[in-house]
């Protein structure tokens, strides 16, 4: 008998409206989400950072209709988490902002996209974007156990 | 996911001390930042946000330190920030937010600092 119990695939989905504290309610159940998937602490809390950054950038770039529908997508496998989140906005990749984030001294005036996406790409080991059904979806890896920063 | 800021100002020392409670996110920066630009504004020599009990930053509320620090350095005062945790450190370290900024890694390092400063003080 293994010490600890296997963990299994689990694929989690929840839809929110577009509106106030829309970055609240994701990071709300995201959280919860992972804890019942017994994530450590500190996973947790990087996760719910890239999420509350992409979730910002769509707020900022998406121009998104009233009642826009954004899901977000959580799976967890022994190997990796993925994070996946789409939204109805105008067709927007993020990943292209990284380059132009301003670091450091420079960080107030810099632009809201960049710098999340700068945090998004140094937490996450994998980033992929494509435009489907007139969605973006952003998809990301975290892999277990890997190192950062 | 809330915020919640304790202030606490020392005039003889012209020290100002603002204790944040909770989670500085996209959320909760625009109040924030209200806060803290109104206590830059009152041209304390040192405020000093205390992260004791900060449990979660990301870059918007990074943004709102950040333009502050700029603020108090350019009216020839200093933003320090203290007690940081090390997940809060890090999203720090990722941004290079460090510049324009002191920073103490204790209450010890900051109490050695408010000693130096109102020796300087005394010795006019």
């Amino acid at each position: 008998m293994p010490d600890k119990p296997e963990q299994k695939n689990m694929r989690l989905v929840k839809a929110f409206m577009s509106g106030p504290m829309l970055v609240t309610r994701v990071c709300i159940w995201l959280r919860e989400a992972l804890m019942s998937l017994s994530i450590e602490e500190t996973l947790i809390g990087e996760l719910i950072l890239v999420a509350e950054e992409v979730i910002a950038n769509i707020d900022e770039h998406g121009q998104l209709p009233d009642n826009a529908e954004i899901e977000v997508f959580l799976t967890s496998t022994a190997r990796e988490m993925q994070l996946e989140i789409t939204d109805p906005g105008v067709p927007f990749n993020p990943l292209l902002e990284a380059g132009g984030a301003s670091l450091g001294a420079e960080i107030d005036s810099a632009e809201i996209g960049g710098l999340g996406v700068h945090l998004i790409t140094e937490l996450t080991d994998y980033q992929f974007y494509r435009r489907e059904a007139q969605r973006n979806i952003l998809h990301l890896t975290k892999q277990l156990g890997a190192k950062h920063g | 996911m809330k915020l919640n800021t304790n202030i606490t100002i020392d005039d003889d020392m012209s020290v100002a001390r603002a204790a944040l409670v909770g989670s500085l996110n996209t959320d909760t920066a625009p109040a924030f930042d209200e806060i803290l630009q109104e206590l830059v504004a009152k041209g304390y020599q040192l405020t000093v946000l205390d992260m004791k009990d900060l449990e979660y930053i990301s870059s918007a509320g990074l943004r709102v330190i950040f333009k502050a620090a700029k603020q108090s350095k350019a009216a020839g005062n200093r933003l320090a920030a203290a007690n940081r945790k090390p997940h809060i450190d890090k999203v720090f370290e990722i941004l290079k937010a460090l510049p324009d900024m002191a920073v103490f890694a204790n209450d010890e390092e900051l109490d050695e600092y408010l000693d130096a400063m109102q020796s300087q003080v005394k010795g006019g």
